[in-house]
């Protein structure tokens, strides 16, 4: 392989156990060739981040249906801002459309509600990708 | 559908029906493979009347942010002519977490009722008499003990003799262990505290059903029809095994195991799959555990049509789905049936949602007629192969796990979780290619916009900080001494492997210690850690 | 963080400025964790990191995981057995794929560790792959190699065969709770005094799930078997270590490179053509690919 593989941290946040997406999107992304940092469940904003942080992470994925999203995202956004890390920022599970606009304008890059495929994923992945690496160049 | 309600004896046209139909003869064939419904080996069902003499019990799952407004919403169930009420904990309940544990907190009583005291547990049940009703807590973690204890200290108070509590748990470590649901529990923990809470209910709570196999979130995970029920079964014999240890019977035992199945959309198949369910499980108790009464050999079926079944997608169409699957399970021979509510993939079931669900039951059992005739797919060349066939490869799945050393070193050796996740990929792979066909989901589309949505609420709960705060002021108000008193009585129990802990677990929840508190002091015991997810230190909350 | 990102680089194949720090990182202990898939490799890591914590010991976490050779990509999962550390300060756990290599360790692992070296990391655990028993990675660049095995798996057999078991410190019997612990141990600790030599494979057993069980021991061995390498000459291992790299690199980037140039343009099929017919003998068409790789040039990195 010649291109160095998209490093995702994935991590399902608080106490929703619901996994089974998330371990399919794990894979769905391994085999779009991307390096996949696969956390688990019982995340917190700060493990996450610390994650993020070692592991030198282009994306963020967090997983979650339990609504628990809404307190720790706003929370692993502004600590990867605080430590002056630039990754794209994902959010996946059960997320209604009313939440969507405000995960947008608090600094998520992509929201991907129910039924979303992992080729959508994928696409959105290497596009937001791109685009940063494309900004940093210029 | 109270108990008095019954399926009927005639056609809309008036045609009298038998309770069941069988061939002109019955030969030996029929007799070892089928036997009448009621006789051995059940596979026709497990009783002779079934729904001619009592419909199956209707449980709508019900769990709202407090224990008051789960009241609320369990009376108003019974009111409407529910016969029994399906109990779900919030998550940091059923990970033996306080309502105020920092990460519990965030997400107490969003997907449940959260039961962190024997207050909680009292108020969810006042007003309802516990003589009148099952109680079925889907519970599959280690914080069954806890909440065993609790419903028994609650019908101390009520002076309600034990042996007329009915209900059930799910008590389900090793199904727990694969879900995530056992935080900090491992497996050997997880088997002795599901095996106390078995052997206590085996001694001294005989009507009640201390263990269901979750074959459920089994078949939730993506396992096939055989490899639900083979898994399933091969789990429950775990579980007795274990308890037989212990020194009561099979026929102590064996009575207080249910399973909980899925009714998925393959209508024939899940039916014959009830069916070879059912005859998988006689001929296990009476050849290998060496069964004496009948009433031990007679599975007993609870059943949840498949949640995973249902889309967001033109959601109407999941009342049409939920039919189907509840359809299944009654021409399956279910004794219990929990039907989920059309907005299942967005959210906790709405008020509306719930009667829908409670209605589709209703208009079966008493406008369609499927209950009036028991088993009445059984004789068809089609379902007798059909049930064969599925016995067949889950006796395979069975002889699998046995080889491998039985559930518990199938489980350590990580072969269900192997089996999982192969599944899980090869559905999601299935659905994306079309392979599978989802109407509305990869056939079948309307663009968003034309979809009619009905009232989702479209809203996550927010977590209940009314409950926190209950939580806080039954801290306040307990006696602290007689809780860490209580505590360390416990402690010293667990250590020393072999005693039941049921007994000091309920000697410590009527002292007032919380959920969290007991489960953190049986961690200790054995040398894990106080909390979990490591959010705070052990005694702390006291 | 800095050295994540330089971390990076380095996997990248970029050159980043660690050449300047010697190879003999000072007292830095790096030691490497092989065993089977199942055997508990991330739980053990977990558990001896909380324990070097407990003596307020900063670690590092090198944990390797297979790249899939199809598409490039992995699930690098070790890390959740290992989540109570991830908001600790003083532990660095980085997750990194084979990315093509085959000896259990990813591309930059000896290079990162020099890096975390001279960040204060102190020890460096490196979990490997584990497909094999022992990687000969493990072997050829860590100070201390500890072999995990569980009971009932069935490739103790194998490693004694192989004569794995004397290319390790430390062996341990994890899971030992399982039927079968016993017998194995036994077996080990024959082998072991059969191999008769002064740097003895120490054995031990533990429950790496479950709390401390046995996990004191694991870190005496791992002490004991340090304590013996730094009194012996840690210069002699590590030039070693740096020597296999070399080897490894040459051999992967002329394998990467020019060789598969010629594979490339069709002179290596018409030189197996001229064998096949009986033209050229396999030693003649072995020197004469040799000498046209040769002329491509350039290793690949």
């Amino acid at each position: 392989m010649n291109t160095t593989p998209i490093r995702v941290v994935l991590g399902k946040v608080g106490l929703d156990m619901h996994d089974i997406g998330s371990k399919v999107v794990a894979r769905g992304l391994r085999e779009a060739g991307m390096e996949v940092i696969y956390l688990g469940p019982f995340q917190t904003a700060d493990s996450v981040v610390g994650a993020a942080t070692t592991e030198d992470a282009d994306v963020v994925a967090v997983s979650n249906i339990s609504g628990e999203y809404a307190t720790y995202v706003p929370e692993i956004v502004s600590k990867l801002r605080d430590r002056d890390l630039h990754p794209i920022v994902i959010v996946g599970g059960l997320v209604p459309d009313k939440d969507r606009q405000g995960l947008i304008d608090l600094g998520v890059d992509g929201v991907f509600g129910q039924g979303s495929t992992i080729d959508s994923i994928v696409e959105f992945i290497r596009g937001a990708v791109a685009k940063r690496s494309a900004a940093r160049k210029a | 559908m109270s108990e008095s309600n019954a399926a009927s004896g005639v056609t809309w046209s008036g045609i009298p029906l038998k309770t069941y139909y069988g061939p002109p003869t019955r030969d030996r064939n029929y007799e070892t493979k089928l036997g009448d419904p009621g006789a051995l080996p059940f596979t026709r069902a497990g009783h002779a009347e079934m729904y001619r003499k009592r419909l199956w019990i209707t449980r709508q799952l019900a769990g709202l942010d407090t224990a008051a407004a789960t009241n609320q919403r369990l009376r108003y169930l019974i009111a409407n002519g529910q016969t029994g009420l399906a109990i779900v904990p919030d998550t940091p309940t059923q990970l033996g977490l306080d309502s105020d544990h920092p990460l519990g907190a965030r997400s107490v009583g969003t997907q449940g009722v959260p039961l962190c005291t024997v207050e909680d547990m009292d108020q969810m049940l006042e007003g309802i008499d516990l003589r009148g009703i099952t109680a079925s807590f889907s519970v599959p973690g280690a914080s069954v003990p806890v909440l065993l204890a609790q419903l028994l200290a609650v019908a101390d108070r009520r002076n309600v003799p034990w042996d007329e509590l009915r209900g059930s748990f799910q008590n389900d470590p090793l199904q727990a262990t694969h879900t995530c649901y056992d935080a900090g529990t491992p497996l050997e923990l997880g088997m002795r505290l599901c095996v106390d809470a078995m052997e206590h209910c085996a001694r001294h709570v005989p009507g009640f059903h201390p263990t269901t196999v979750n074959a459920y979130d089994l078949r939730e995970s993506g396992l096939n029809a055989a490899e639900e029920i083979g898994v399933a079964i091969s789990m429950a014999q775990a579980y007795i095994e274990e308890t037989l240890k212990r020194g009561p019977t099979i026929d102590q035992i064996g009575p207080g195991i249910l399973l909980i199945c899925a009714a998925h959309i393959d209508l024939f198949e899940e039916v014959a799959k009830f069916r070879a369910a059912r005859r998988i499980w006689s001929r296990m108790m009476r050849e290998h555990f060496g069964a004496k009464d009948e009433r031990t050999c007679r599975l007993t079926l609870a059943v949840h049509t498949a949640g995973s079944s249902l889309v967001a997608p033109q959601p109407i169409n999941n009342v049409v789905r939920g039919t189907v699957e509840a359809l299944a399970a009654v021409l399956g021979g279910c004794q219990g049936l929990d039907l989920s509510a059309y907005d299942e993939p967005v959210d906790l079931p709405s008020e509306q949602a719930a009667m829908v669900a409670l209605r589709t039951q209703q208009i079966l059992a008493l406008e369609a007629g499927v209950a009036n005739v028991v088993d009445p797919l059984g004789g068809s060349w089609f379902v007798e192969e059909l049930t064969d066939e599925l016995e067949r490869r889950a006796v395979a799945v069975m002889d699998e796990v046995a080889a491998l050393g039985g559930m518990v070193a199938a489980a350590k050796a990580g072969w269900l979780r192997r089996l999982m996740d192969e599944r899980q990929w090869q559905l999601q792979q299935s659905i994306e290619s079309g392979e599978r066909p989802i109407v509305g989901v990869n056939c079948h589309q309307i663009p968003l916009e034309q979809d009619t949505l009905l009232s989702f609420r479209g809203e996550h709960p927010k977590p209940c900080a009314e409950q926190v705060e209950i939580v806080r002021t039954f801290r306040r108000r307990r006696d602290a001494g007689s809780v860490r008193s209580a505590l360390t009585g416990l402690k010293s129990r667990a250590e020393s492997t072999s005693e039941n802990l049921i007994s000091p677990i309920k000697i410590a929840v009527e002292a007032g210690a919380t959920m969290g508190e007991v489960m953190g002091t049986i961690r200790q015991a054995y040398g894990l850690p106080y909390d979990p997810v490591g959010a705070i230190a052990a005694g702390s909350t006291i | 963080m800095q050295i994540a990102r330089l971390i990076s680089a380095l996997e990248r194949g970029e050159r980043v400025a660690t050449h300047s720090t010697p190879a003999v990182h000072g007292q830095t202990r790096v030691i490497g964790i092989t065993g089977v898939p199942g055997a508990g490799k991330s739980t053990l890591v977990d558990a001896l990191v909380a324990a070097y914590r407990q003596t307020s010991e900063r670690v590092a976490v090198i944990a390797v995981d297979p790249t899939s050779p199809l598409t490039g990509g992995a699930v690098l999962g070790d890390r959740i057995r290992m989540n109570r550390h991830s908001t600790d300060e003083g532990v660095f756990i980085r997750s990194m794929g084979s990315r093509g290599r085959k000896d259990g360790l990813g591309p930059a692992v000896q290079d990162s560790c020099r890096l975390l070296a001279r960040a204060g990391y102190d020890p460096i655990l490196i979990e490997t792959v584990g497909v094999g028993q022992v990687e000969l990675g493990v072997v050829e660049c860590c100070d201390i190699r500890v072999l995990v095995l569980a009971p009932a798996w069935g490739d103790y057999v194998q490693a004694v065969k192989a004569g794995l078991i004397e290319m390790v410190d430390v062996v341990v019997v994890n899971k030992s709770d399982l039927p079968g612990a016993t017998a194995l141990l036994q077996e080990l600790k024959g082998a072991v005094r059969k191999g008769g030599d002064t740097m003895a494979v120490r054995v031990v057993s533990a429950i790496a799930s479950h709390g401390e069980n046995g996990i004191q021991d694991v870190r005496l061995a791992i002490d004991d078997a340090w304590n013996l390498l730094a009194r012996d000459g840690i210069r002699q291992r590590r030039l070693e270590a740096v020597v296999y790299e070399l080897v490894s690199r040459v051999t992967s980037g002329f394998a990467g490179g020019p060789l598969k140039s010629v594979g490339d343009d069709g002179t290596t099929v018409r030189l197996a053509e001229s064998v096949y017919e009986g033209q050229t003998s396999i030693q003649d068409a072995a020197r004469a690919l040799f000498v046209a790789a040769l002329d491509r040039g350039r290793l690949r990195e």
